[in-house]
């Protein structure tokens, strides 16, 4: 699994969403994503591109500032390997 | 067929449209169609789960959830076996020993002599219970035990539809939310484009940068850059 993965999979169960709560969240980021591919993305399906992660990391990141801001998801440029 | 109360109510659920109301207004006129149904029923409520907890959520009586409050206290009553086994439980008289003891007490003190309580079920999935109370011992006979299932059923599906068009209610609120969130994002990726002269993905980087550096959301980010622009671009008509 992709250290994006991993982030992105550590960050949805801080959330304690779903994936279909992060693609609806994601929609008002940016992207293109389908429920499809943020289920690929997850699961290490497909590899995210440096824009997708930063999308799907800034998603989750709002939402931890909206909750109490007591977790910060990495982006591309901070991930390890 | 006659206009009796029950195919008076028949006839007003099938009428019914949920995106009248809340969930809870929906289940309100629920209760109190069943109410005029079914006769010996004086008091009717639904058993569900509300937050994680199972309560009297609804009801034509607030001596209802007073009753059913032992059961929830117990861990133990009708209702509850009703909700849990998708099965109808039956008390002919509270006034005598026999299982939900504490529930039988209850509802005793309160004038309930007998009770009916019907699981609502859709699709194999129990979603709570309506419970009927009447104020006479085997006050339910045959007839009204046939005519509470089929009223119960109907409801259950009421249930279902309800919760099935206020979650599709609530998924269609936060569509057009992010939509909204997302136009702003949009609008302040194009005003970075063209200031700095940079690509889609750098201005997007640049706000993500901004976001961390501040602590601050990256739609509130953005939301700023595009006020900021929208004052700078009003100032030369206030001036003038």
């Amino acid at each position: 699994m992709s250290a994006s993965s991993a982030a992105l999979r550590r960050g949805l169960a801080l959330a304690q969403w779903e994936p279909i709560d992060l693609w609806r969240a994601a929609l008002g980021t940016g992207g293109h994503f389908t429920r499809h591919d943020i289920e690929a993305l997850l699961d290490g399906g497909r590899a995210a591109t440096p824009t997708e992660h930063d999308i799907l990391a800034s998603t989750l990141n709002d939402h931890f500032l909206d909750q109490d801001g007591g977790h910060s998801l990495r982006y591309w440029s901070e991930l390890d390997g | 067929m006659a206009d009796s109360p029950l195919s008076e109510s028949l006839a007003e659920l099938s009428r019914f449209f949920v995106g009248d109301g809340t969930i809870e207004e929906a289940l309100t006129r629920v209760v109190n169609l069943t109410v005029a149904a079914v006769a010996p029923a004086d008091l009717v409520g639904i058993t569900m789960i509300v937050e994680g907890r199972q309560r009297t959520a609804v009801f034509t009586d607030e001596l209802a959830p007073e009753i059913d409050q032992a059961q929830y206290d117990s861990g133990s009553g009708p209702c509850l076996d009703a909700f849990r086994d998708q099965r109808v439980t039956e008390i002919t008289s509270t006034r005598e020993p026999g299982p939900w003891l504490e529930f039988r007490r209850a509802a005793a003190d309160h004038g309930i002599l007998s009770t009916i309580s019907m699981p609502l079920v859709v699709e194999k999935r129990s979603v709570g219970a309506m419970n009927l109370y009447s104020r006479r011992e085997a006050a339910f006979g045959d007839v009204d035990r046939a005519n509470a299932e089929m009223f119960a059923a109907q409801a259950a599906i009421v249930l279902a539809n309800a919760q099935a068009y206020w979650d599709a209610h609530q998924l269609s609120t936060r569509l057009a939310e992010s939509m909204h969130h997302r136009a702003i994002i949009e609008q302040a990726k194009g005003m970075l484009m063209a200031a700095e002269g940079i690509d889609e993905e750098a201005a997007f980087d640049l706000l993500i940068r901004a976001s961390q550096r501040e602590n601050v959301k990256l739609r509130d980010i953005a939301q700023r850059i595009v006020d900021a622009a929208v004052t700078r671009a009003r100032r030369p008509e206030d001036e003038s």
